[in-house]
């Protein structure tokens, strides 16, 4: 498939998501979370997924936006907060009720954004790079290749775990298994043992793979030379190094903030800067 | 070009050695098979000769193995890839890179060398394997011959002086490994390359061999030429092993010839025609009727409006090449898969059938042999004692009563594969369905199998690659080719059709080709040796 995010390089779209987790880590103002949100959907968008891809992303994350808000509203802790909703008095099964906290919802929908620009950054850049590809990435960066190898290969490896484990559920339910019919331990029981197939033949493979590329001459931290030439535009240099650039000013912008908001250091030249993050970051 | 002399090699912790006192040398440009039943020690042996096990293995290794005159412990391991390449069983588990080109590149990155002489010898490797229009495409998208012949290419980029191959066509269809073998053929004609060859299928390999290495229980018994082979079958006879069919036949009727080809054995007289065998047909006991299917609603369906009946008594083989839709029909047949459209009606009540799966090692999941086979009666709600009693009985008609204790995947695999049908029969299905019950047993191993099933039930269907099989245990066939059925009828109706069989990417073996020439519908040497005077 060709799509924008299919012909970025991967170390292009390895400095996006790294970008995406400092701003995530970062930045607590809804507005902002809301904008990387969106960044992220543009990201999933641009790798132009399938209906399939698509649908399980939405109902991925549908459930645990709902998780957390409602999670975050029932049982939030700090203070102040302020019950917007009564769904039991207090006294009756709790002594405190349950209450729905405006503060909850806030926080939960803060958690919520976070979690979905990193998903769908993450979603994007695995959708639209191959494994072949993010070997190369991670060697260009200086990764050990045994490390990125390894790595790699577990990662293509996944999609013949899964069809594996769907074969052995496929066995297990042609030969009468049916979850909870037998008792709840003698379900524990059989599910942990449907993965022994799987974990085996993965030890096989695993083995398999080994033998093969040490006969084609594989010695862990000897020099190897590459075919593929790791070329990096003018272009993407200038987006990363902006990139960077800007990660780095909020690092510095959010750092200087807290210096401040903890009266460990004050300049009354930065108060503009520190009026700047309270309001956006 | 290869010595062994007085090999001896033990695991950790086993009880007897793995290989004892192995001695022969390989000469320069000689192709050398090493066949032996299951579990002898062959793909040991041709360990020892890639230097895995010398170089990773704690095994305890006694005696010499030197590779074009040095010692396999006076080499390192990129030494020893520049002198002899390897490839295994299962191509899939040996590719690792995303496209045909970084794959080939990836031995050639281990030697340090520079990109210019890795894209001249990419493509050289490419060209001579036919895969230079497959150069940027994804390996998981090649077929099982392709990919093969791509792990062929890696070994060959490195130029290596002698080839070392386990087992490598024995999980491709017909046409994948005539592909290989013809490579191999070239290779060793033109290039002058030293092989080495794991392979049980003798009826394909002999013709391009020169000796014959027969190992059991980890000893070399026999080394010999291949016409001294072809001159005395009893050593393969007496070790159960797959035979050469024609040189099979013309030592049953005492004659001094032993064609391996159709076209090289000499016209015999036909005393009569093969009777043809037409069984009376029982009643339906599955209808396939109009069903649409696919492997994804987005692409074309690969079965469209398919109908079909199997009647009791059936023993049907389903040929067809890799991606015809065999294991698809299996799973359609089992109730696994659900039909886009039409239906599929099985008899009542259940358990009515029992699906055989391709790997049986994802068949096995319980800690014992004798639990496994428990385990479809005690999800049945089978009651204790007669549980045990189906168990027990079943173990012992599948020839496995004595490894009830044993953990499934401690057996070997043709034991695995019994397991796994025991796992199956002991829910007692009506009918039952095998996909590729074939794949590395050796002949005996097969026909014990299908033999005490076909007996056992009213219908029994099983995907294959391998002809031969199908015409000894098979009383109907279905030809599958894209998802299309091109033929469906007895033995003798489908299988003396080279055009129809080739069409689908299935290939007569040399004696069904023979028949042919005589104008005999006979497909198995029993059949054949029936009808001809000696």
């Amino acid at each position: 498939m060709s799509s924008p995010m299919h012909r970025m390089d991967v170390r292009l779209k390895m400095t996006i998501g790294f970008a995406m987790s400092m701003v995530a880590i970062l930045v607590d103002s809804l507005l902002m979370l809301g904008a990387g949100a969106v960044i992220g959907a543009l990201l999933f968008a641009a790798c132009r997924p399938t209906r399939g891809q698509s649908r399980l992303v939405i109902f991925s994350f549908t459930l645990l936006v709902w998780g957390m808000i409602f999670s975050q509203a029932l049982f939030y802790q700090n203070f102040p907060r302020h019950a917007i909703l009564s769904l039991l008095p207090p006294n009756v099964l709790m002594p405190e009720g349950l209450q729905v906290y405006a503060e909850g919802i806030r926080h939960g929908l803060v958690q919520s954004l976070r979690l979905i620009m990193l998903g769908l950054t993450g979603y994007a850049i695995c959708f639209s790079t191959e494994p072949g590809h993010f070997l190369q990435g991670l060697l260009a960066i200086r990764v050990p290749f045994g490390l990125a190898f390894m790595a790699v290969t577990a990662i293509r490896f996944l999609p013949i775990f899964a069809t594996e484990y769907q074969a052995v559920r496929l066995a297990m339910r042609l030969k009468g298994y049916r979850p909870l019919r037998r008792g709840v331990r003698d379900t524990i029981r059989t599910e942990i043992s449907s993965l022994r197939p799987v974990l085996l033949g993965a030890i096989r493979r695993a083995q398999e793979i080994a033998l093969s590329i040490q006969t084609r001459g594989f010695v862990l931290g000897a020099p190897r030379s590459s075919l593929v030439e790791r070329r990096f535009g003018a272009g993407q240099w200038l987006t990363v190094m902006m990139v960077a650039l800007l990660i780095g000013a909020l690092l510095v912008c959010k750092l200087l903030f807290l210096l401040y908001q903890y009266q460990l250091f004050y300049v009354p030249a930065l108060r503009p800067l520190y009026a700047f993050v309270r309001a956006w970051l | 070009m290869i010595r062994v002399d007085k090999l001896h090699l033990q695991y950790v912790g086993a009880e007897a050695p793995t290989l004892t006192d192995i001695s022969f040398t390989v000469a320069r440009g000689e192709l050398v098979v090493i066949c032996g039943p299951t579990g002898c020690g062959k793909s040991t042996l041709l360990n020892c000769l890639n230097g895995t096990l010398h170089h990773e293995s704690s095994a305890r290794i006694q005696g010499t193995v030197e590779l074009a005159g040095r010692a396999m412990e006076s080499l390192s391991v990129p030494e020893v890839c520049r002198l002899a390449g390897a490839v295994f069983q299962n191509p899939g588990s040996q590719l690792t890179a995303s496209t045909a080109e970084l794959e080939v590149a990836f031995g050639m990155e281990n030697q340090n060398l520079e990109r210019a002489t890795m894209r001249e010898r990419i493509d050289t490797a490419l060209a001579a394997t036919g895969l230079s229009d497959c150069r940027h495409q994804r390996t998981e998208t090649l077929s099982g011959g392709q990919q093969q012949r791509l792990v062929m290419a890696c070994v060959l980029a490195l130029q290596p002086r002698m080839l070392l191959l386990d087992e490598p066509i024995s999980q491709l269809d017909p046409q994948g490994a005539g592909e290989i073998l013809r490579l191999l053929d070239e290779l060793k004609s033109q290039g002058g390359m030293t092989i080495v060859l794991v392979e049980h299928r003798l009826e394909d390999v002999l013709p391009i061999a020169d000796r014959v290495l027969l190992m059991e229980e980890g000893r070399l018994v026999a080394t010999m030429t291949r016409e001294a082979l072809l001159a005395d079958l009893s050593p393969l006879r007496r070790l159960g092993l797959n035979l050469p069919h024609l040189p099979d036949l013309f030592e049953r009727l005492g004659r001094v010839e032993r064609p391996l080809t159709a076209e090289a054995a000499p016209m015999l007289r036909v005393q009569r025609e093969v009777p043809a065998v037409v069984g009376e047909r029982g009643a339906v006991l599955i209808e396939v009727r109009e069903v649409t299917y696919g492997y994804s609603r987005r692409g074309a369906a690969l079965f469209e409006g398919l109908s079909l009946s199997l009647r009791r008594g059936d023993r049907v083989a389903l040929l067809g090449s890799n991606g015809a839709g065999k294991s698809t029909l299996l799973h359609l047949l089992a109730g696994a898969l659900r039909p886009w459209k039409g239906s599929v009606e099985r008899p009542d009540p259940a358990p009515g059938c029992g699906l055989v799966l391709q790997n049986p090692d994802l068949m096995l999941f319980c800690e014992s042999v004798r639990e496994e086979v428990a385990f479809a009666p005690h999800h049945a709600g089978v009651p204790a004692g007669k549980a045990g009693e189906l168990v027990e009985r079943t173990l012992a008609r599948l020839g496995i009563a004595e490894l009830g204790d044993r953990a499934p995947f401690a057996l070997s695999r043709g034991q695995r594969l019994r397991t796994a049908v025991a796992s199956v029969v002991s829910r007692e299905p009506a009918f039952l369905l095998l996909d590729e019950p074939t794949t590395g047993q050796d002949r005996e191993q097969i026909d014990r199998l299908m033999e005490g099933l076909e007996a056992a039930y009213d219908v029994v269907l099983f995907a294959t690659h391998d002809v031969d099989t199908a015409a000894r245990h098979a009383n109907r066939i279905l030809l599958l080719h894209q998802g299309r059925v091109l033929a469906d009828g007895a033995p003798h109706e489908v299988l003396d059709n080279a055009e129809l069989l080739a069409r689908a990417a299935v290939r007569q073996t040399s004696l069904q080709q023979y028949a042919r020439r005589l104008g005999v519908r006979a497909f198995t040497v029993e059949a054949l040796q029936e009808v001809v005077r000696p």
